[in-house]
């Protein structure tokens, strides 16, 4: 897999953990680090492994880490921009309803494209466990948009 | 899942851009490992058939000296050249597939992976030498030295052979030219044995007198090929780099 790819994956998990850029990038950066110091090669890189280390490195900065402040340069925004970020918040609350475990799940499965062996593997759950959450969570997601009238 | 529910996540989930990522990705290397731990890792990767042949030949030769087995003395020199065969099918093997085992090219050169993968067979030679040579010795009488040259010999014509196989047009054609070559050798050896006395009388003789100055340069001739085939893959280094 191609390494800028393995990194944006890894930092979208951590950023989502942690919701701030510069630790979320630093905690990507620690477990690419660890991973090579413990394996020794950077051409064979285990998903599983990865996720796991970046996990263990969110807990231990959770309790530091204060979420981002929101962008200031939203004031002026033409009509369509508007609608396009009221979809958009709209869209967040309704995946933010959903318990940060299945949250995880989907963002595992369905964005960062990880197949079902690795996801148990680093969450440490069966497969059957993952499929039926992963089930629920998206069921949960499609009752959410429908509530809060996305169409798309 | 539907697409558009993807694209829901895609979006829920965006992170902002990394700024740092091309930087450490640059400067991301591999961490440092000592020599010996390359040579243990490169011999992880070596097929199982190349342990259990030579297990087999050790095993055979405490086996044919317990029991004393009387071809056993005459049998471990015709066997010698097949484990020179595999010896160098097993280096073929690194440069003909995508080799995972290559991956260390980015902390070692290629030529020095390459190395280490002629240099684990290698030292498992030496290794059955020094178990086979006293054992055959005490069991059958005869000098240590002398049992080993007769083993080392003929493992060292084929070794060479074979490493000139592998590097001729024809012989990277051939899947098991290596493995042609040590039958060849080998035959020849029993035909020689049951049909020409007086040559083995001779060879005998031969290696009395002059066993040492022989090894010594086949041992010589055997590293220039090894050279030789080292070099040979300067080519490949830059594409694999």
């Amino acid at each position: 897999m191609d390494l800028e790819v393995v990194y944006d994956k890894i930092y979208r998990y951590v950023y989502f953990k942690i919701k701030n850029q510069s630790i979320a990038e630093d905690i990507t950066q620690e477990t690419f680090l660890r991973f090579i110091r413990q394996k020794g090669n950077i051409h064979d890189f285990q998903m599983k492994y990865l996720y796991t280390i970046a996990r263990n490195l969110c807990v231990d900065e959770f309790r530091r880490v204060k979420p981002d402040s929101l962008p200031e340069d939203i004031d002026d925004v033409s009509p369509a921009q508007e609608d396009h970020l009221t979809e958009q918040i709209a869209v967040r609350e309704a995946v933010a309803k959903l318990p940060a475990e299945d949250q995880e799940l989907l963002l595992l499965r369905h964005v960062n494209n990880e197949s079902a062996g690795t996801i148990s593997k680093a969450l440490g759950i069966s497969r059957f466990a993952l499929y039926r959450r992963l089930k629920k969570a998206e069921d949960e997601l499609r009752a959410g948009l429908e509530a809060c009238g996305y169409e798309k | 899942m539907k697409n558009e529910l993807k694209d829901v996540l895609n979006i829920t989930f965006s992170a902002p851009e990394p700024k740092k990522k091309q930087m450490f990705l640059k400067n991301l290397r591999p961490s440092e490992i000592s020599t010996l731990e390359m040579l243990c890792r490169q011999a992880g990767y070596i097929r199982g058939t190349v342990w259990i042949f030579a297990a087999a030949v050790i095993v055979f030769v405490l086996f044919g000296s317990w029991k004393q087995l009387p071809d056993t003395q005459e049998l471990v020199p015709e066997i010698m050249p097949f484990l020179a065969a595999v010896s160098v099918l097993e280096n073929r093997r690194s440069r003909k597939y995508g080799m995972i085992e290559l991956e260390m090219v980015t902390r070692f050169s290629f030529k020095s992976v390459l190395f280490a993968r002629m240099l684990i067979p290698g030292i498992t030679c030496l290794v059955i030498l020094a178990v086979a040579s006293p054992v055959i010795a005490m069991a059958f009488g005869g000098e240590t030295l002398l049992t080993a040259m007769h083993m080392l010999i003929p493992y060292l014509v084929t070794m060479s052979i074979c490493l000139q196989v592998e590097r001729s047009p024809l012989g990277r054609r051939l899947e098991y030219g290596s493995l042609a070559a040590s039958a060849l050798i080998s035959v020849l050896m029993i035909w020689i044995k049951n049909y020409a006395a007086a040559l083995v009388n001779g060879y005998a003789e031969m290696i009395r007198d002059w066993g040492v100055l022989i090894v010594l340069i086949l041992a010589m001739v055997t590293a220039f090929e090894q050279w030789r085939t080292l070099n040979s893959t300067e080519e490949p280094a830059w594409n694999y780099q």
